[in-house]
């Protein structure tokens, strides 16, 4: 089905009419970075039965700070992991958090079999990735030979134009672990990553 | 910054009606003074808030002199929102108006809108899912453009006739109207076919081309369409809400680069 639209001409004239007409966007705007993959959940009720429309004039409330609106930092309270009492629901909420922050498009964690701990989002089966990740994990350890960089532990592979996968390995005592997300290819995902692989060891150490 | 913007898709059932209803709620929030025009015969956007209850007339009953335009633009009870609709009651009207036979009262409704719209600091236009003269006006009086699309075969496929319609009216009618992007107004997550086409689009567009911020889908869209309220008035609904809040956000940057970008060309005209 994909590659009927993939070769379809609709696709291509689409492709050059927007080009054509899309606004010039500048370098300090985002580019596709996708926020906030995790879908809503729960029940709802209506908070107030107010129509939006009556005969009264508005009152106008103050103006917001445009600085307020921006991106938030990478910030994750303990207490934000810790809303149930099971580990691989609290690690779920981190990662959860993680691409809400960020701007990735999933999350899993594995253990060094490949086996998986957690995950968020995952484009395909949970198992499927954790596996993965532990391979790309033993490619990190082969780094040392072939290229003499000791320090290595992520590794980032293109999976098409647009995104990338990206494995960053820590360690729990001397036991590795291996973080795999997904993400435009557009971010910096190296300071997320880095910042949320302490809070993971944090909570796997528990 | 005074900007008018459609909401504007070929194909039906992407989202525009909620788009522009929530994206303008998200602005009014923030504190621009916003008017929504339910530029669609069929009374959608109106009719999903309940606003008919309060003015039958609308910019067609201004424009034969039967009302006063302040008495067609319903304000809202709570935010700088206000809303107006067409008017349009009767078959002849409509077909009159979207196949172009009242050309007179076409170029009417466009000075009208660019009236009214001078008092807002953003004028949203839900359009309808057509090509036709009606939409070509209510495109003509717009500077920018959104369009929403799911991430469906059929909607990535109905898009050239829209952009062929948009290409020919900046050649023959507005040379400023410009595309401001592609907006996900109803993606699901958790649909690998829906994000293998999302990439599909990425790939073959222009880098810039999506909004950052798409909006998940959710079944309490259904449940604000029962209710004639926007999403945000819902519990539950945060996510949707900044969503959208993020998504009114990226809009005004959009929209600054725009006006930044046309500053820039004019300085070119003068030079040269």
């Amino acid at each position: 089905m994909t590659n009927i639209l993939k070769n379809s001409s609709e696709l291509t004239e689409s492709a050059k009419l927007i080009s054509d007409l899309l606004i010039h966007i500048s370098e300090s705007l985002p580019y596709d970075v996708f926020h906030d993959v995790c879908p809503p959940g729960g029940q709802s009720e209506v908070v107030e039965n107010v129509p939006l429309f009556a005969d009264t004039f508005p009152q106008p409330p103050a103006r917001q700070e445009k600085e307020k609106r921006d991106q938030p930092v990478a910030v994750v309270e303990d207490r934000d992991i810790s809303d149930s009492g099971f580990m691989g629901d609290k690690l779920e909420n981190l990662l959860a958090k993680l691409c809400q922050q960020s701007g990735f498009q999933s999350a899993t964690v594995a253990d060094e079999q490949g086996l998986p701990i957690g995950g968020v989002n995952t484009p395909v089966d949970l198992n499927v990735l954790a596996a993965f990740s532990s391979v790309l994990g033993g490619v990190i350890d082969k780094v040392p030979y072939f290229l003499e960089q000791h320090n290595a532990n992520n590794i980032s592979v293109d999976i098409n134009y647009v995104d990338k996968a990206v494995v960053q390995k820590f360690l729990i005592g001397e036991v590795p672990f291996f973080l795999l997300i997904i993400c435009s290819q557009d971010i910096d995902e190296r300071a997320y990553i880095e910042l949320f692989s302490d809070q993971i060891t944090r909570l796997l150490k528990r | 910054m005074s900007s008018i913007i459609s909401i504007s898709s070929h194909k039906g059932g992407v989202g525009k009606t909620v788009a522009t209803l929530n994206l303008g709620v998200s602005l009014a929030k923030a504190g621009h003074k916003v008017l929504l025009i339910d530029g669609d015969p069929q009374g959608s956007l109106s009719m999903s808030v309940d606003m008919k209850k309060k003015s039958k007339a609308g910019l067609c009953q201004v424009i034969s002199n039967k009302v006063r335009p302040e008495d067609v633009v319903v304000d809202a009870q709570k935010l700088p929102l206000s809303m107006v609709h067409l008017g349009i009651d009767s078959p002849l009207d409509l077909f009159r108006l979207t196949h172009g036979t009242k050309t007179k009262e076409l170029k009417s409704l466009l000075k009208l809108i660019q009236a009214i719209s001078q008092a807002y600091d953003f004028t949203l236009i839900d359009t309808a899912n057509n090509v036709g003269s009606l939409n070509a006006v209510l495109l003509s009086c717009s500077n920018s453009v959104i369009i929403p699309i799911t991430c469906k075969s059929n909607s990535v496929r109905s898009l050239p006739l829209l952009l062929k319609l948009l290409t020919r009216i900046k050649a023959k009618l507005n040379t400023k109207i410009a595309l401001l992007g592609l907006m996900l107004p109803m993606l699901n997550v958790n649909n690998p076919y829906e994000l293998e086409i999302l990439t599909i689009l990425r790939e073959a567009f222009p880098r810039g081309t999506f909004f950052s911020t798409f909006v998940p889908f959710s079944p309490l869209f259904d449940k604000a369409d029962v209710k004639a309220a926007p999403i945000s008035f819902f519990a539950g609904a945060e996510d949707i809400q900044t969503a959208y809040d993020k998504l009114s956000f990226e809009v005004i940057q959009r929209l600054e680069n725009q006006l930044k970008g046309l500053e820039d060309d004019e300085y070119l005209e003068k030079l040269f």
